[in-house]
């Protein structure tokens, strides 16, 4: 029951998801397959509100434990307060009527969308911004022009940052940026590709197949 | 009204603006603004991200079938079975919460098992499709110069891509030694591979950068010319 039911329940899926790849002809094959396909998205669900558990659990844990405290009061603030405001008005820039709201506020601005575009949307480009000033930096500190390859390496990072700015076109930058992106990175992206499918095919069907079982956790 | 913005547009450009110099402090050291900001962008992620899987993924495939089960309402003629067996989903998703119960967590490898190999069958067919069909048709392609764009096309894409492939594909083989022609050929693969990471690595920065450029926009085009009209944005 632990060990056979969930390697049947893998099994069935990954065949499910295979023959939906194969068939589509409206057949009862193709409708069970594209059915299946269909739970898989409801339960990803289930995992958002697992993970999203898991967040509040451990932060619960160690505001507890008197671990930063305050913000881990904040955090647990915003996020039910983000979560309770979608769950009652909606994810769209209007409030339409819901289940919830039983069309009480329509038409409204919703606030979980002044939320998302006043909080979520301006912390996460500043967050990655943000990156750019220590990606320089250890850029600066590692690259060392002491082999060929790290003088291939530089080059192509300097020419591909000169093709991106205003006055690239008048040092002829752009061009030879275009012919980098399009050439040596493509034929080395493909190359990695191929590599990467090759082993990620192999998974999957030793996944599927029941040869590989580590995910099942170490008793099983 | 004040200056064109209603209220909660002008709250809004404050919490921005405010948010946006709390995450830039942390240039100068780790502080407990940027803590505060820090946290704030977790909270609401994590909450925006429940609450667009509520209305994305229940209420359109889960919570309106079933109440139009339960409730007699319409249902397309062939799926009435389909929509019952929504209960099979319903039921692994719930199987995720037996985690949390030491005698009932083992439970829960149901809805991972199910996850797992739907991921694995979709990796499967995708991965092969598009790295395994595709990639090798679009690298393989006829190097007649007659055909299309001439001697420049197969001179300085064409023929440098099937090259530059194979050479890496060479570099990634290790059945062989790395000696003589395959040596030579692995070597050229690393070239590749190299100017490869090179373009990332600028491509990475410059995005960054334009980011950052973004957030100086506005919190000086938008933020700091709304109040003071210092700033105006070129036209």
């Amino acid at each position: 029951m632990r060990r056979t039911v969930p390697l049947v329940i893998t099994f069935i899926a990954g065949v499910a998801m295979i023959v939906s790849f194969f068939v589509n002809d409206g057949t009862v094959l193709s409708v069970a397959s594209s059915k299946v396909k269909e739970w898989g998205i409801i339960i990803a669900g289930f995992a958002v509100v697992l993970g999203t558990g898991n967040i509040v659990r451990v932060t619960l844990h160690k505001a507890k434990r008197g671990e930063d405290r305050p913000f881990k009061i904040v955090l647990l603030v915003c996020l039910f307060a983000t979560m309770f405001l979608g769950l009652f008005f909606g994810i769209d820039k209007e409030i339409r009527s819901t289940w919830m709201n039983f069309g009480m506020f329509e038409r409204e601005y919703n606030p979980f969308y002044w939320i998302y575009f006043n909080i979520q949307l301006p912390l996460g480009a500043t967050m990655f911004s943000l990156l750019v000033f220590y990606i320089t930096s250890a850029a600066y500190r590692a690259f060392r022009v002491r082999s060929i390859e790290a003088g291939i390496l530089l080059t192509t990072a300097v020419i591909v940052m000169l093709g991106q700015i205003p006055i690239s076109s008048a040092i002829g930058a752009d061009k030879v940026m275009a012919w980098i992106m399009v050439v040596p990175n493509v034929a080395a992206k493909r190359a990695i590709f191929m590599g990467a499918a090759m082993g990620i095919a192999s998974m999957s069907l030793k996944i599927i197949l029941g040869i590989e079982r580590s995910y099942l956790g170490g008793d099983s | 009204m004040l200056l064109g913005l209603v209220w909660y547009q002008h709250l809004g450009l404050w919490v921005a603006a405010i948010l946006t110099l709390a995450i830039f402090s942390f240039l100068y050291k780790d502080n407990p603004v940027y803590k505060m900001a820090e946290h704030v962008f977790v909270g609401v992620a994590a909450g925006y991200t429940l609450a667009y899987a509520f209305w994305s993924t229940f209420i359109p495939n889960l919570y309106r079938p079933l109440a139009n089960l339960f409730s007699g309402g319409e249902i397309k003629q062939g799926e009435l079975l389909w929509t019952w067996m929504l209960l099979i989903p319903a039921l692994l998703g719930m199987l995720f919460f037996a985690r949390f119960h030491p005698r009932f967590g083992w439970l829960s490898r149901w809805s991972i098992a199910f996850m797992v190999g739907a991921f694995a069958g979709l990796s499967l067919t995708g991965k092969f499709q598009t790295d395994l069909i595709l990639q090798p048709a679009a690298t393989f392609v006829n190097l007649n110069p007659a055909n299309d764009g001439g001697w420049n096309s197969v001179l300085l894409i064409n023929l440098p891509i099937l090259l530059g492939v194979l050479a890496c594909l060479t570099y990634f083989f290790f059945s062989k030694p790395h000696t003589g022609f395959i040596g030579v050929t692995a070597r050229t693969g690393i070239f590749f591979l190299m100017a490869a990471f090179g373009a990332s690595f600028g491509y990475t920065v410059m995005a960054r950068i334009s980011l950052f450029i973004g957030r100086l926009q506005f919190l000086f085009w938008q933020v700091a010319n709304e109040y003071t009209h210092l700033f105006p944005p070129p036209t």
